[in-house]
């Protein structure tokens, strides 16, 4: 939201704010932003945006200077009387002699650092904004999700309405408890019928999330209550994108899955909702006093608690747990053996991603460092070519202090040249990291500079300038006086900056080993998983969900027909090979997962085995291409008046019947009893890195759910099809609105795009770290190569042949490069451990990756090594002899 | 005469756009806009209000806060007018200049371009 919005860009206005003289400030800000506003409206947002950093930064000089003689007038002058500060003066006003004397070297190092400070940045605005912030809301770091852990130890995310009520009669950890659960309407009405994403809660929820109306009111106390008035609240942006912020909204009924409701009010605007970013709604939780909602058993409720201020997590979990154990003993037939959990709510949202943002920082602080090596190497290269000039300031009484602190300004005030275009391009790359994220990240609205961010950038641009200037101000602190005043540093540097430089080369390659390791595991992972067989035919297969809504098709006989016609209308689209409906799409949205029982086993344990439930039609199994292995499929006969028929998976068959015949079995599930008529190949419903999970077929003919997948098998493309199919669902039920439509192919590529872009930001980081070794390497080695000049001579006229002279640089490169895949590969043996979250199917340890990667990097090395070597043996001895 | 009372070149390119503008339009978006679309020279907010604060300190402007806009957010304005001074000033530098240049053939004149 932020990254678009037609603001001018928050860090270039406070960069104005920054350097504009106090009294000035508020005329200059308004002048910028009444300009950019006329711009936005004529040239639209980007080019608005462009003009006004543009302008920030032709204006930063001026201004600077026009506050600094403002300063000065008003005889704010007093600290330039301080010796030490006109020292700091004096080398600042050097440094940038020394710096514009060699545009090169200062063009290098500014444009390693802009690239190293952008990127580093970028990631960590993104993981400040996501994992570091708190929740946008009042005492948020109180507030935890609570769900109960189920008899076989899965932790499930919601828990038993009754629960609830007992735990808000009872907890005393806790000043509130509020109970969610996320539902999805069709919205009809004015224009095409629309999927609204809408958020039941009850009468606590307001309350832990401090919400409060923007236009219009809350609900009321009454509205809580079965039977009382539809009402709804309605989110910003939904407010905004489908009303048009049209204020008059509030009171007027809309109509939701075919039930007029009441608008009552509409949110603030904001970056954060729960349950979920994309709630687009809100209704009270309100349950018919005989709703199956309300038994014990059935969890389904979302809960949030805030804990009493002063409260531990711990002592809460404590709470919690206790109440469950009365819970369970006082109910135990449907709560035995279940218990309770409770997560920070800033865990829950954000911790899915944490893991791959932490990855990621550690990527670029690595590239960062390996920039920062290259940047050493370059000053102290330049630190070489200036010896006379050190020798000259100490022989005229200059202390190595001084020099060493003339040095660091030097290297600092690069660094900070860099790191400040480094900043002002950092935004650019946020967005550009946010954009490519898969799936969306959570929090993306709050992922913006903040002062923590520049604070963080700062310090990195720092160590960065500290780092790359320390090396050469501890050469230059070395000094022999006698030998630089002689020979102006030509043969001087010696071992101990060969030593130094060599060492950071080594170090390079280590980091670069390592990440092009990880990289290579990522990638290998990716293409495995591509590979991988789902278990079912994804080619050309369009999908999307539909929901029969009560109001419409009060009977599930109604339902069932409308399903029924509209599968077969399809079916008759020519072009199209098979249309079947499921609740269960592999890689769709929403997983039912139930207890059975095998007949005969009569087992009230603790234990009960799960499995995916799927209501499918017969056509299922064919337009997805599930191949049946055993018995039949589900039929068109296995409708209400016929024996309850069901179909396994492999999976369970294994799990349950091994070595056994499963057809004609007798499965429990819902207080029935099901014959196995068949077993499907087992599907991968969650990912491509699980394997098949349990899975249960039942008739749709003989349960009805109201909301379904249509699966279609057609030679169609989905521009050809999907207006066919529009027509046709018009025909039936003009109120239904498609979601989620994707073909299969796509929800398998989603399924893959963290992966994916796992893969493609380390290999590009490694990529980068690659370069950045390669021109280390050259450089160490050219250096070399240029201060051996006369030994090379030497040995030339001692006889030695061009071949031996290039082998002889060439084995000085190798030997670098072994040594800093030595330390390389076992950075990558002990990173191993910690990438293994991420790899599927593929070896943390893998030796032969190690392997390659490290034959990689002596190439790189040899390659970087061939020109200077070449230059070596060109070496003309005569004239290298005389050039002393 | 002191050398203070002689005006630098874009001191001058501003002082020409607050008398172009009139004393109740000369402000930082307008005078900039000014010299750009004549001089075809990319000019700064921050430059053009560097340039107003050294000539106000000359003395060869004043300057008139508006009052605030009669809408919602709307700002105070920092409106630029010419003082006598600054009008000697500026009448002293650009005949300066026009006596040095005089009899020079620059091929600057239209029609004499290259």
């Amino acid at each position: 939201m932020s990254a678009k919005a037609p603001v001018p860009p928050a860090l270039a206005r406070r960069l104005i704010a920054l350097a504009a003289p106090r009294a000035e400030r508020a005329f200059v800000m308004g002048d910028m932003e009444e300009e950019f506003a006329a711009r936005l409206r004529s040239a639209g947002a980007a080019p608005a945006r462009r003009w006004y950093w543009r302008q920030t930064i032709a204006s930063l000089v001026p201004l600077a200077r026009m506050r600094f003689a403002a300063g000065e007038r008003a005889g704010r002058r007093e600290w330039t009387g301080d010796p030490m500060w006109r020292d700091v003066i004096d080398d600042l006003r050097y440094a940038v002699r020394v710096g514009r004397r060699n545009p090169m070297l200062s063009a290098a190092v500014t444009a390693t650092m802009v690239l190293g400070i952008a990127v580093t940045t970028a990631v960590f605005t993104v993981v400040n904004g996501v994992l570091l912030r708190p929740l946008p809301f009042p005492h948020s770091e109180r507030v935890v999700r609570i769900g109960v852990i189920l008899r076989n130890g899965v932790p499930s995310t919601s828990m038993a309405w009754p629960d609830l009520q007992d735990y808000k009669r009872d907890a005393r950890a806790f000043d509130a408890l509020a109970g969610v659960s996320e539902d999805s309407f069709v919205l009809s009405g004015d224009g095409d019928p629309q999927r609204v994403d809408v958020a039941r809660v009850d009468q606590d929820f307001a309350r832990i999330f401090a919400l409060r109306p923007a236009i219009g009111r809350l609900f009321a106390p009454g509205e809580f209550v079965y039977g009382a008035h539809n009402v709804v609240v309605l989110t910003h942006a939904f407010w905004a994108s489908r009303f048009n912020s049209d204020r008059g909204v509030v009171g007027r009924t809309i109509v939701l899955d075919d039930v007029p409701r009441v608008v009552i009010g509409v949110l603030p605007a904001t970056e954060f909702a729960y349950p979920s970013a994309g709630v687009e709604a809100f209704m009270p939780l309100a349950l018919h006093p005989l709703s199956f909602r309300r038994n014990r058993g059935n969890v389904w409720l979302g809960v949030v608690g805030r804990m009493r201020p002063g409260v531990s997590l711990e002592r809460a979990r404590a709470d919690l747990l206790a109440m469950a154990a009365g819970i369970s003993s006082a109910f135990p037939d449907a709560m035995k053996g279940i218990s309770v959990h409770a997560e920070p709510l800033q865990v829950v949202i954000t911790g899915p991603v944490q893991g791959m943002l932490l990855l990621l920082g550690a990527a670029v602080a690595a590239v960062l460092l390996i920039a920062c090596g290259n940047i050493a190497n370059l000053l102290l290269g330049h630190s070489q070519a200036r010896s006379r000039e050190f020798a000259v300031r100490a022989a005229l009484g200059g202390s190595r202090g001084r020099i060493r602190r003339q040095l660091l300004t030097e290297s600092m005030l690069l660094s900070l040249a860099g790191g400040g275009l480094g900043m002002a391009l950092a935004p650019a790359v946020t967005r550009m990291l946010v954009a490519l994220y898969p799936g969306g990240l959570p929090r993306v609205g709050e992922v913006h500079v903040d002062g923590r961010v520049l604070v963080a950038a700062l310090a990195a641009t720092a160590l960065a300038g500290l780092l790359s200037g320390i090396p050469m101000a501890r050469r230059a602190a070395a000094l022999d006086l006698s030998r630089d005043l002689r020979d102006g540093g030509r043969a001087s540097g010696g071992r101990r900056r060969r030593r130094f430089s060599d060492a950071l080369v080594m170090t390079q390659i280590a980091i670069s080993v390592t990440l092009l390791f990880a990289a290579g595991l990522l990638i290998e992972t990716f293409w495995r998983l591509t590979h991988e067989d789902p278990g079912f035919a994804p080619n050309g297969v369009l999908t999307f969900q539909l929901t029969a809504s009560m109001a419409r098709f009060p009977t599930d006989d109604g339902a069932r027909r409308f399903y029924a016609s509209l599968t077969e209308s399809i079916g008759a689209i020519p072009g199209v090979h098979g249309v079947g409906t499921t609740t269960q799409l592999p890689f769709g949205s929403g997983v039912v997962q139930d207890v059975y029982e095998r007949d005969g086993k009569n087992d009230r344990s603790p234990n009960l085995p799960m499995a995916a439930i799927d209501f499918a039609s017969p056509s299922y199994f064919t337009a997805l291409g599930i191949r049946i292995v055993r018995g039949r499929g589900i039929e068109p006969a296995d409708d209400a008046r016929a024996p309850r028929v069901l179909v396994i998976d492999e999976s369970l068959a294994k799990r349950e019947y091994p070595g056994e015949d499963p057809i004609g079995r007798v499965i429990v599930w819902n207080n029935s009893r099901w014959t196995i008529v068949g077993v499907a190949r087992g599907v991968r419903i969650f990912s491509l890195w699980d394997d098949p999970s349990p899975e249960i077929y039942f008739s749709t003919n003989q349960l009805q759910s109201r909301s379904q997948y249509v699966v279609i098998n057609s030679d169609l493309s989905r521009a050809q099809l999907l207006p066919a199919v529009r027509r046709e669902l018009r025909r039936l039920n003009p109120t239904a609105a498609l979601t989620d439509i994707k073909s299969m192919n796509e929800r398998l590529a989603i399924s893959l795009a963290a992966q994916r872009y796992r893969a493609v930001l380390i290999a590009a980081l490694g990529a980068v770290a690659l370069a950045l070794s390669l021109v280390g390497i050259y450089g160490v080695v050219s250096y070399a190569v240029s201060r051996q000049t006369r030994e090379i001579g030497i040995r030339m006229a001692l006889g030695e042949n061009a071949a031996r002279i290039r082998w002889r640089v060439v084995l000085n490169a190798l030997r670098l490069a072994a040594a800093g895949t030595a330390i390389g590969v076992a950075l990558s043996l002990g990173a191993g451990k910690w990438l293994a979250a991420f790899l599927v199917g593929v070896n943390a340890h893998d030796t032969r990756m190690l392997a390659g990667v490290g034959a990689t990097l002596m190439a790189v090395a040899v390659a970087a090594a061939y020109v200077p070597a070449r230059r070596a043996s060109l070496v003309d001895p005569a004239i290298a002899l005389r050039g002393d | 005469m002191p050398k203070g009372d002689f005006l630098g070149e874009f001191e001058i390119l501003v002082l020409a756009a607050i008398e172009r503008l009139g004393d109740d339009d000369a402000y930082g978006v307008t005078i900039r806009a000014e010299i750009e679309s004549r001089t075809a020279r990319a000019a700064s907010i921050g430059a053009v209000y560097a340039t107003l604060g050294r000539l106000e300190r000359k003395g060869f402007v004043r300057f008139r806060i508006s009052d605030p806009e009669p809408v919602r957010g709307g700002r105070a304005r920092k409106y630029a007018a010419i003082t006598a001074p600054g009008r000697r000033a500026m009448r002293l530098s650009t005949r300066a200049l026009e006596r040095m240049l005089d009899g020079l053939e620059l091929g600057l004149r239209p029609g004499r371009q290259r």
